[in-house]
């Protein structure tokens, strides 16, 4: 067996149990965690199909931020008894989710089906990317030329947030406003 | 990137104004003054550099993504003068409900940067984000009076809703890009122009992002967020929106609709089944917007209800311009008129004391000739104003609407659109009525004239009736104005 077939079969074993013990684990903080093996799994699958920097976003962004993310929220939130509710919830719920999911799955089963023997269309290839200076030069260099108006405009897009947030977070700085 | 910099000098002062507005606001934080000034100031210098750039001829930057032309100056000099008239005549209102924080200038000018980047945006991803840029600072602003509960309501209300139409939009957008393989307009423009066979597809995608518009300026059907928006967030915010983003988003809302060739008779199927949508949709709205707006006792509630007749008025000029972009100008000028009135009713209503917000009922208006006579006249000017009297900026407005959509056979539903405006003149003349020929009521609200809310409000009144004797000046400037190519 060769390398590449065996770490994506341990890589690939680890995200689906990940995933599973997402949905399966009572307590949040627990899932949470378990969502964290799940991003490092798909990093390594990511880095196996040699996308070297989705691979370490994927680490940085996912893994570091946004589940810091999440443990502050659920840490904030507190909830001390895990709520359980899918017991309760009613028999249409319950079908029409299975169903849902089903549907989904098959549509994706049939999307990698149609998608076998195809090759990726496009004026970057492997080659030329690795002759252009590889992935981070080129995405790098897009970021500050082509796209540089998006980057911009979406920074302001996060002060903006960053001030809202703080502007609806702050209930005590109210004085003597209309009362309800 | 450099060699641009003379065009984009506007939003260079804009952008580097917000970081200066919030540096300023922490030195002293016992006054709210700094960020105010701040914020003037920055306004100001915009408005200045856009109407010195006016004759600048249009030309692309940022690889084809941006436009910049003498419209996004004109727009970008508006919404600045819009803010500048806002912060001044808002300034008391704010000290009243407890609400004077430095937050409220940051988000006021981030959601101008925002509205003006959508104007000129010429790609759909910046399209997005700016749609973004503009919206979350308004679902804050709304929220504002953090001790309402109808401002709560409203804030996330519009929040939901607006985030839902945000994934509608992108959906949309990746129908497009899969159709096209860009998201740059003008590449999806000369796509257009031959046939294809993804037509479905990108008509699907089309009419997705067509929706998501619709939505922001309060379309009927999709007009059910307005009133409680308009009721919950504080008056100067509600005057905002209802200038600002609704000028930005109907630009837009028009920039994407002519991004198809329509008078290529391969998109004729097509172009039918736009021009059935958008006539349901006008005509949705003034019914709507004219017979509800009878019913209302709250001012707020009645505005956010002529808002979507108004919005009936423009989708019919939008409809008359389809296919043929150069009769665009009936929507600006019909927008530039509506934001003029606008402005003017949202000053004087903040001058209502002491209930500012959302109880200003019509009760409050009762007798205020004899409390008031000027504000009265000033009440009387808007109000006729928006119902299209002669002699008014309303009147034209209408006008050039109307004769745009029968030029292109829309005949009935410019019936219609009459009809609908005999009706809700009822709306608007009841006001006056209740001002001029009853007493107050013991219960009535004192309205009492700040300085600079009178001076806006005199302002705004001085240019309704101005254009509405000579609107010769506005349209000669509009038509010069190319909007689409």
């Amino acid at each position: 067996m060769d390398f590449g077939l065996l770490a994506f079969s341990i890589f690939s074993t680890i995200a689906i149990l990940g995933s599973i013990m997402v949905i399966l684990k009572k307590s949040p903080v627990a899932a949470a965690f378990s969502l964290v093996l799940v991003f490092f799994a798909f990093a390594g699958l990511y880095a196996l199909m040699g996308a070297h920097l989705v691979a370490a976003l994927q680490i940085l962004v996912y893994t570091g931020a946004i589940m810091v993310l999440f443990v502050f929220v659920i840490m904030l939130l507190s909830q001390d008894e895990p709520v359980n509710d899918l017991k309760e919830s009613s028999g249409l719920f319950k079908g029409v989710s299975v169903l849902g999911i089903l549907g989904l799955m098959g549509l994706l089963i049939r999307a990698v089906l149609t998608a076998r023997g195809m090759v990726p269309t496009g004026t970057l290839t492997d080659e030329k990317i690795v002759s252009m200076g590889g992935n981070v030069r080129l995405i790098s260099e897009g970021i500050f030329t082509d796209h540089v108006f998006h980057f911009e405009l979406t920074s302001f897009l996060l002060l903006g947030a960053v001030v809202s947030t703080v502007a609806l977070a702050k209930r005590k700085a109210v004085s003597g406003g209309s009362k309800a | 990137m450099i060699d641009h910099l003379d065009v984009m000098m506007p939003w260079a002062l804009l952008s580097g104004g917000i970081l200066i507005t919030l540096l300023v606001s922490v030195i002293r934080v016992d006054t709210k003054r700094p960020a105010q000034i701040s914020a003037v100031i920055t306004l100001l210098a915009t408005l200045i550099s856009c109407l010195g750039l006016l004759q600048v001829p249009a030309e692309t930057v940022f690889s084809g993504i941006v436009e910049i032309s003498p419209l996004t100056h004109f727009i970008l000099a508006l919404f600045s003068a819009i803010g500048i008239l806002f912060i001044l005549g808002g300034d008391r209102y704010l000290n009243k409900e407890g609400l004077h924080l430095s937050d409220y200038y940051h988000l006021l000018l981030i959601l101008i940067l925002g509205a003006s980047a959508l104007t000129c945006s010429k790609d759909l991803v910046v399209t997005f984000i700016s749609l973004e840029v503009m919206s979350l600072p308004a679902y804050t602003l709304t929220g504002f009076r953090r001790n309402d509960s109808r401002s709560n309501e409203a804030a996330i209300k519009y929040y939901i809703l607006g985030g839902a139409i945000g994934a509608v939009f992108l959906l949309g957008t990746s129908f497009m890009f899969g159709a096209t393989g860009s998201t740059n307009l003008n590449t999806i423009f000369t796509w257009s122009q031959s046939g294809h066979s993804d037509m479905v597809i990108f008509g699907m995608g089309h009419l997705l992002i067509l929706i998501a518009f619709m939505f922001k300026v309060a379309a009927a059907p999709f007009h059910f967020w307005k009133p409680d928006v308009y009721e919950g967030a504080p008056t100067p915010v509600t005057g905002i929106m209802a200038t600002v983003v609704t000028t930005a988003a109907f630009v837009t809302l028009v920039r994407l609709i002519h991004i198809v060739d329509f008078n290529n008779p391969s998109w004729a199927t097509y172009a039918v089944t736009v021009k059935h949508v958008i006539r349901w949709m006008a005509a949705l709205s003034l019914i709507v917007g004219s017979a509800v707006i009878i019913t209302q006792k709250n001012l707020k509630r009645m505005l956010a209800y002529s808002s979507i007749s108004h919005t009936g008025y423009l989708l019919l000029g939008v409809l008359g311009s389809l296919g043929k972009g150069e009769e665009i100008q009936s929507v600006m000028i019909y927008l530039f008129g509506y934001t003029l009135m606008t402005s003017g009713i949202f000053a004087l209503m903040s001058q209502s004391e002491p209930k500012a917000d959302t109880g200003i009922e019509l009760i409050d208006l009762t007798g205020l000739m004899k409390r008031s006579p000027i504000q009265t006249m000033l009440w009387s000017i808007f109000f006729f104003s928006m119902a299209g009297m002669p002699f008014t900026v309303g009147f034209f407005t209408k006008y050039f609407v109307f004769m745009s959509s029968i030029g292109s056979g829309e005949t009935p539903l410019v019936v219609l659109a009459a009809l609908c405006t005999v009706v809700s003149a009822y709306a608007y003349m009841r006001p006056i009525a209740l001002m001029v020929m009853r007493d107050a009521d013991p219960t009535a609200a004192n309205w009492n004239s700040g300085f600079w809310s009178q001076i806006v409000a005199v302002a705004a009144a001085a240019g309704v009736v101005f254009l509405g004797v000579m609107p010769n000046a506005m349209i000669q400037y509009l038509k010069g104005i190319p909007l689409i190519h």
